[in-house]
């Protein structure tokens, strides 16, 4: 892994704003997030936090505030003191440093595996076949499926879907992962070979935004927690503060429901 | 049936199987064009680019609001290709590429928007995403209606005929005309049913088979 200058956030949020049509769905949010940092996102349905996921990795466009990748601009940028939105080429340069996983899994159904894992090194970074191959099987061991390789996501569980569409998202060498509710389409019984893979990926350095209910998780690996209600970050602290005394009552009354 | 009709209709039938010939490559000819500016409008309509969108949209207005007998009249004597069986599949491909690009922007359109969101977030721009994650998966929702289309195309191909070009019905006609025994019309009517089952047959395969990478 790459030295950085450990004072650049990987993220920066400031005061972002996002509308659909009349309704609200972030309001002035902020965040940052530095390199290696876990950043754990819990909130009730419709509070906002996958849309701040989407919004970081620009597949939600932002109407106002900022967002940075390692410093630089992404979304929106400011000409002349107006936000006017990025352009696509900048927008997949910077996406290629954002990795992220779905909780559909959204894996290309007509590939394979290691096909899944390997298209976008191939096409997007141009890299030569037999080292993507390589690289590809490299990241699918890594997530304990390296049997699975000629395997189509048809023939795999979810679990095993979500593990390659976390090797997919690795094999582009991201510098951060966004993990939307990773594990909220799967079975019970599958959900832990998933949180293993990201609780790996958190003890290696990645820098992690992770929208997730499995309080477990966040409590275990997070170092910073956020709760989101009514498109607004209302609390956001360590995760031992927040699990045990939160401040804000709505914090209490969701934590009451879900622990 | 009585003696004479049957011996027209053995005598008829290599008349017809080498008209049926015809017809069957015009019809492949005719597809494969359909094909092709069936996808070309259909990826123009998704382009996000207005001039692009716009010309899909006319051409797709303008073929499917005339029919196809005056096209084919307007490819045949205003058109000049080198051969009627040119001029013929032209008509008919141009004709068909209209609603083929309906149909392939409708196979567009249903594919689940997580693959295009998938296909952007490790970096691929738009067109890269369609080319190797959207229009792939269209290929075998694609095979049950371009069965149909070709179908209906080889049906329709006799419209072909008005530009002398012997087909399957104008070397029927043909022969109807010579021999004064108007039955062949129905000897004509029968190799048309034939091979249109032929082909929903191998449709129905050829679907079958494309569906490998699914359980």
């Amino acid at each position: 892994m790459s030295l950085r200058d450990p004072s650049q956030p990987m993220i920066e949020v400031r005061s972002i704003d996002k509308h659909f049509g009349s309704l609200h769905v972030l309001k002035d949010v902020s965040l940052t997030v530095r390199p290696g940092e876990v950043v754990v996102v819990i909130g009730p349905s419709g509070s906002g936090k996958s849309t701040l996921l989407r919004c970081i990795n620009c597949l939600e466009q932002i109407q106002d505030g900022q967002i940075l990748i390692e410093g630089e601009h992404i979304g929106l940028r400011q000409v002349n003191g107006r936000p006017v939105p990025d352009s696509e080429a900048n927008i997949n340069r910077l996406r290629q440093k954002i990795g992220m996983v779905f909780q559909r899994f959204n894996l290309f159904p007509h590939m394979t595996a290691l096909g899944n894992v390997i298209e976008a090194p191939i096409h997007v970074k141009k890299m030569p076949r037999r080292e993507a191959e390589r690289l590809g099987e490299e990241l699918l061991a890594k997530v304990g499926l390296a049997d699975k390789r000629d395997a189509y996501p048809a023939q795999l569980s979810g679990g095993q879907q979500q593990r390659v569409a976390i090797a997919r998202a690795l094999a582009m060498q991201p510098d951060i992962m966004l993990f939307d509710e990773p594990t909220s389409a799967l079975d019970p019984e599958l959900v832990g070979e998933v949180l293993a893979v990201m609780k790996q990926l958190a003890r290696e350095g990645m820098t992690m935004v992770v929208v997730t209910h499995e309080m477990g998780f966040a409590r275990e690996v997070g170092d910073r927690v956020l709760f989101m209600d009514g498109g607004v970050v209302l609390e956001e602290a360590e995760p031992e503060q927040i699990f045990t005394s939160p401040r804000h009552q709505r914090t209490r009354e969701f934590l009451g429901k879900i622990l | 049936m009585p003696n004479g009709i049957l011996q027209h209709w053995i005598e008829a039938l290599p008349i017809l199987m080498r008209g049926a010939q015809v017809t069957v490559g015009l019809t492949a000819a005719g597809i494969a064009l359909a094909t092709v500016i069936g996808l070309t409008i259909a990826l123009m309509r998704v382009s996000r680019i207005r001039i692009l969108e716009s010309i899909a949209y006319i051409y797709a207005l303008v073929i499917r609001g005339t029919p196809l007998f005056v096209q084919i009249l307007i490819v045949y004597f205003v058109v000049n290709a080198p051969s009627k069986f040119m001029s013929g599949f032209i008509a008919l491909g141009i004709n068909y590429g209209a609603y083929m690009s309906e149909i392939i922007r409708a196979a567009i359109e249903s594919i689940d928007k997580g693959q295009m969101e998938a296909a952007r977030s490790v970096g691929m721009s738009y067109g890269l995403a369609m080319r190797r994650v959207i229009v792939p998966q269209t290929y075998k929702r694609l095979i049950p209606p371009l069965g149909n289309e070709f179908i209906a195309m080889l049906k329709d191909s006799a419209l072909v005929s008005v530009m002398g070009l012997t087909e399957l019905t104008r070397a029927g006609q043909t022969f109807a005309m010579r021999t004064f025994e108007f039955t062949i019309y129905f000897e004509i009517a029968l190799v048309y049913l034939v091979l249109t089952s032929v082909f929903s047959v191998i449709a129905y395969y050829g679907e079958r088979a494309a569906g490998v990478h699914e359980r």
